[in-house]
């Protein structure tokens, strides 16, 4: 088995996960992985050492390219559709509240969360994987957070930062 | 109704917890990769060979009266990298009792051409711009050929069997190749054709190895150079 075979061997079940997070949907994140992956063996000759940043960044790039290029047309319509009441009771209204909060995010917000909080990337490894600098990596997350209303400064006990 | 980093952490964690099972095809993955790279090499060419069109010039065998008062480029000319025509790198008439029958100029490097041969052709010799540039030849339906760099006097390789098309292909002088010997490769890919992760020279005559190269290299790339066909008798 060659290096980029045993490659995706390996990491494509993470690199879904991360895709499906980015996209929201499993079909979307299947032909993310697949394009990305695409655009990675076509380069896997240049790249030297981990092939993570790299196939982050195709991956990140990829979305961002989809997103701008998606339809957002709206379907006209006399009746306003009805809200769904969260389920405060459960909690499980609350997950879903912020779920719905992160889908509605920016591309470039949505990718330093995911980067961040789901691949525990740093904010260095972010900006180099998004291809930004660290300052604006800085400025998404304070933004994304504000948005998600995820307060950094409140910390469970006993977990670090 | 606020939450923490940590909500965070476990609600992606979560959310992804259960996927639907797939496994990624590597397969299919190469497969539409190297549809890639054909539908770049078909575009690269496509657009090279429009706008070289003007540039490209196919010669005949006997030079017309005015190609034939041009002097040859000297090595002070070629190595100099002014800007040099197709038509300053004409190749001679004759070349080692040889007569010129067929050729052609070019200013794009990164992708291949093919030249007419007859059982009658005896040598192939190659001129280029950039002295460093790296020059493929070789005879199309056989796995004999030669890859090396363009020097002062081009590139030379002697014909020695009949083929019908002669396929030519010259890359800039940075291209990812590794000249060893295989044997002194630590890691050799017969497959892929390279060695520690460069192109094998010796690999490049075969046309999966050059045309994957120039997927890598790009085919729109600038650089004037030449080659004469040769035949006896």
């Amino acid at each position: 088995m060659d290096a980029f075979a045993e490659y995706v061997t390996t990491r494509s079940v993470r690199l879904r996960r991360t895709a499906f997070l980015l996209t929201g949907d499993w079909a979307s994140a299947d032909d993310l992985v697949q394009t990305a992956l695409t655009k990675a063996w076509l380069a896997w000759r240049r790249i030297e050492g981990d092939p993570d940043p790299y196939v982050y960044r195709i991956l990140t790039n990829t979305h961002a390219s989809w997103w701008r290029r998606r339809w957002r047309g709206e379907v006209p319509t006399g009746d306003l559709p009805e809200r769904a009441v969260p389920d405060f009771a459960t909690g499980a209204g609350e997950k879903e509240a912020l779920w719905s909060a992160i889908g509605e995010l920016s591309d470039r917000q949505r990718a330093v969360i995911v980067l961040h909080y789901f691949e525990g990337l740093t904010m260095p490894q972010c900006a180099a994987a998004l291809g930004c600098s660290l300052g604006t990596v800085k400025t998404q997350l304070a933004r994304a957070l504000k948005r998600l209303r995820v307060h950094p400064e409140i910390k469970l006990a006993g977990v670090g930062p | 109704m606020s939450f923490t980093e940590d909500d965070l952490r476990d609600l992606l964690a979560e959310r992804t917890a259960v996927a639907p099972r797939r496994d990624t095809d590597v397969a299919q993955i190469v497969r539409r990769g190297r549809r890639v790279l054909l539908a770049r090499w078909t575009v690269g060419v496509a657009l090279t060979g429009a706008a070289a069109a003007a540039m490209l010039t196919f010669m005949p065998g006997e030079p017309p009266a005015t190609m034939a008062a041009k002097p040859r480029p000297t090595l002070s000319t070629t190595s100099s990298m002014r800007a040099l025509t197709p038509m300053d790198l004409q190749p001679p008439a004759t070349l080692d009792g040889l007569k010129r029958t067929g050729g052609m100029s070019a200013t794009g490097m990164g992708w291949g051409q093919d030249l007419p041969a007859t059982p009658a052709t005896r040598l192939v010799s190659v001129y280029c711009q950039d002295t460093g540039a790296w020059v493929v030849i070789s005879l199309r339906g056989t796995k004999e050929g030669k890859a090396a760099r363009c020097g002062a006097d081009g590139v030379r390789f002697e014909v020695k069997r009949q083929v019908k098309k002669i396929r030519v292909w010259v890359f800039p002088a940075g291209a990812p190749v590794d000249d060893r010997p295989i044997a002194e490769c630590v890691v050799h890919d017969k497959k892929l054709g390279t060695c520690d992760g460069r192109y094998a020279a010796t690999e490049l005559v075969r046309y999966d190895v050059a045309f994957a190269m120039a997927g890598d290299t790009g085919s729109q790339l600038a650089g004037n150079w030449a080659v004469g066909v040769y035949s006896g008798g």
